[in-house]
């Protein structure tokens, strides 16, 4: 008897369920909630494609680096929202399976999370980044640690891009070279800014007026005057390799 | 703007006048304080600065080399070196008998001087206090500095006070984009390094190797 009842119930039930009982149900309520709460507090450029990468990854658990990373590059890293992402990636990373019974983050995953978000910056320059702030595979990464080092490498992502725009308006006729003297000038003009303390004042307002139009005009004008153009040629490469050095300066090496 | 440095002075300790001899316990309230400038190569003075400890009444009084003879005049007798006020009662506390102003930090300038205080010889200050209510009256960490003038401020750098008259057109260069699109990204460039700069972690990771002292051929030979 009571076997008969049962799929009596089940369908009774299917049928009496209302669409709130349904999405409870599946719990596709929460997940729709989740994803627009991760879409304004993110707010990106492309929210389609923001939400295609949401749910093509809310499947894969195995790849914790790349879900991490995908979080990461959920907001800029300008935006209040991206210390709760950076929290949120490294609860993701906590876990990470050192040895059969310990959990949480290590050098390896660390490191190749950083090399993750750097995948599209030049070679030289990723090197140089972790030579910075890589961690070996026994060290335990503290949130702080964590927190420094994905912060910079999404900061070096947009330095690149920014560096290589750069380029691009010293080097007008696109053809991939740009003057040398003009390239160093200007770079020469950026280690300085960067070498000024940051508590001598004088030096900051001094370098601030040193990168103004103003400041360039004179540089440029000056090392134009010295005359000798077209003694070589920079490329995109080494241009951002070098301005990318002098950022390098600015990341503390890990102890 | 007084210089850093106070100037180095002998302070002597403060001496109660009293009208008649020790054993008299006449309350004069009057003190001096003498200073003489022993080490100082043209002393002058250009700020007094000291804390206050129930002094109602303050009276500086200096006294100066004497002005070199004039050449046609008799320079037989020594000229008399005189004593002369330099601020003459300057009120430290509004009403002596009570406790405003009895604990304050003063600093007299030159806006307070009769005169210019140059190539002095001693200075001599007289702390008065009228009212018998407190007890003990003196002046404490008191500091001498010099004239503001010997201390002009650095004069503005070039490019602050140039004219900004060429800052319009012009400002073309063969062969690059304009000047402001490259100032502008290298100002960014610098803003995002200085945000990195700014955010790095301080907490160590407990790393004791120093670089390079594991290299594995300097181990091999210890």
């Amino acid at each position: 008897m009571a076997d008969k009842k049962k799929p009596n119930s089940a369908d009774d039930r299917i049928v009496q369920e209302t669409d709130r009982q349904f999405l409870e149900r599946t719990s596709t309520g929460t997940l729709i909630k989740d994803v627009l709460e991760k879409v304004i507090s993110n707010r990106p450029e492309d929210p389609i494609a923001f939400l295609a990468d949401y749910f093509d990854s809310l499947e894969d658990e195995t790849n914790l680096v790349s879900k991490a990373k995908q979080i990461l590059l959920m907001t800029h890293h300008s935006r209040p929202v991206f210390e709760t992402n950076v929290r949120m990636a490294y609860n993701l990373l906590q876990k990470h399976k050192v040895t059969k019974k310990v959990y949480g983050v290590n050098g390896t995953v660390y490191t190749d999370l950083i090399k993750a978000l750097c995948k599209d910056v030049p070679q030289t320059v990723q090197i140089k980044l972790l030579k910075r702030i890589e961690c070996a595979e026994h060290e335990c990464i503290k949130f702080d640690v964590f927190c420094s080092g994905v912060f910079t490498s999404c900061v070096l992502l947009d330095y690149v891009k920014l560096s290589e725009m750069l380029f691009k308006s010293i080097d007008l006729q696109k053809s991939g070279k740009a003057d040398k003297v003009l390239c160093e000038t200007v770079l020469d003009q950026l280690r300085t800014a960067l070498a000024s303390n940051k508590s001598d004042a004088r030096r900051v307002v001094e370098s601030g007026y040193n990168l103004g139009p103003d400041g360039l005009y004179y540089a440029l004008d000056k090392a134009m005057k010295r005359g000798n153009l077209n003694h070589g040629a920079q490329t995109l490469d080494q241009f951002t390799t070098e301005a990318c050095d002098a950022f390098l300066t600015k990341v503390k090496k890990l102890r | 703007m007084a210089s850093d440095r106070p100037i180095h002075c002998t302070i002597k300790n403060p001496v109660l006048l009293n009208i008649a001899d020790a054993k008299n316990e006449f309350h004069s309230g009057c003190r001096v304080i003498d200073i003489t400038f022993p080490n100082v190569t043209n002393p002058e003075v250009g700020e007094i600065h000291f804390k206050n400890n129930y002094v109602a009444y303050l009276t500086v009084r200096i006294k100066q080399k004497p002005a070199p003879p004039e050449p046609g005049s008799d320079s037989s007798g020594t000229p008399e070196i005189k004593w002369r006020t330099c601020v003459r009662r300057m009120r430290l506390m509004p009403n002596p008998h009570c406790e405003a102003g009895s604990q304050d930090y003063f600093c007299v300038s030159q806006k307070h001087f009769n005169f210019d205080l140059n190539q002095l010889t001693g200075m001599r200050l007289i702390l008065q206090q009228p009212s018998p209510v407190w007890k003990d009256f003196r002046l404490e960490e008191i500091k001498l500095y010099r004239s503001s003038e010997s201390n002009r401020p650095q004069p503005l750098p070039a490019w602050l006070i140039e004219e900004a008259s060429n800052s319009s057109g012009k400002k073309r260069i063969e062969g690059i984009g304009s000047v402001d699109a490259i100032s502008a990204s290298l100002q960014q460039l610098w803003a995002l390094s200085e945000g990195v700069a700014s955010n790095q972690t301080d907490r160590a990771l407990g790393r004791f190797d120093v670089d390079g002292c594991y290299e594995i051929n300097l181990l091999s030979y210890t």
